[in-house]
């Protein structure tokens, strides 16, 4: 809808509470309690966004509480962050406020393979027949062999 | 506050936006011109408030004004309300002034009462 561009927007005097989904584009400049998982995320100096975020980017220039597990994360001049932070690339301006826990290295999928792919064992580094070709040892008795 | 340039540009800080797709769950209260045109389940309370065509509201709406062109399933409590010809409301309707374009769908209970709030 090209009368509203390609993002949501949650206004200065907006009071949200509850869960969004399936947004891609957010920004918030208003106070918000939610769960949210978006590409891009920008809260504005004058937002408050207390919940956890996922997303590809998140810009940083109000205030934000909770668990963010983002690709880029950019803290500006004007941001406090507390609660919990993994990151893959962080920019932090002179005067943003971390109060948090920062993890480097989180991805977006590590994180999507940690909860989805618990079975490993569709792809083992060697198979038992492999090993039993090398000699190392010796083959696995078949079942009901 | 926002328009120096200190973050990415942006739109008017003040004008909330739900968009297409967008799906959201609980309450919202907002005192300008929001525009809904994606999923709420939940209430919207607001000033003036537009639901585009392509809304879906379930719940409870609250506001001075509300132009509704998409789908409404639950109460509307408002000073004025404008059902537009591609409106789609099913529920209550609570309000001082209402106008139904041809061609709206409407199928509800409606009550003329001063509005609680808005």
């Amino acid at each position: 809808m090209d009368k509203l561009g390609s993002k949501t927007v949650i206004g200065a005097s907006a009071n949200f509470t509850g869960k969004i989904t399936n947004v891609r584009v957010i920004e918030v400049h208003g106070k918000v309690h939610a769960d949210l998982t978006a590409e891009k995320v920008t809260i504005g100096q004058a937002g408050y966004f207390d919940g956890a975020i996922r997303a590809d980017l998140v810009v940083v220039s109000g205030h934000y509480e909770g668990k963010m597990q983002a690709g880029s994360v950019w803290a500006t001049a004007t941001a406090s962050i507390s609660g919990k932070l993994h990151y893959e690339t962080l920019q932090m301006d002179r005067g943003a406020a971390l109060n948090c826990h920062i993890v480097h290295n989180w991805t977006a999928k590590n994180a999507v393979a940690a909860q989805t792919d618990n079975n490993d064992a569709g792809l083992p580094l060697a198979t038992p027949s492999d090993k039993a070709k090398n000699g190392a040892v010796p083959p696995p008795p078949e079942e009901g062999a | 506050m926002i328009g120096k340039n200190s973050a990415s540009p942006m739109l008017s800080p003040n004008h909330s936006q739900i968009n297409v797709d967008v799906r959201i769950r609980g309450t919202i209260t907002v005192s300008e011109r929001p525009v809904v045109a994606g999923q709420l389940d939940g209430n919207i309370y607001a000033d003036t408030l537009h639901i585009a065509s392509t809304a879906i509201i379930t719940g409870e709406v609250s506001a001075e004004s509300v132009t509704i062109d998409g789908k409404v399933l639950g109460s509307i409590v408002a000073d004025k309300v404008f059902l537009s010809a591609t409106a789609h409301f099913e529920g209550q309707l609570q309000c001082q002034n209402v106008a139904v374009d041809n061609g709206a769908y409407v199928d509800a209970k409606f009550t003329k009462e001063p509005a609680t709030n808005g």
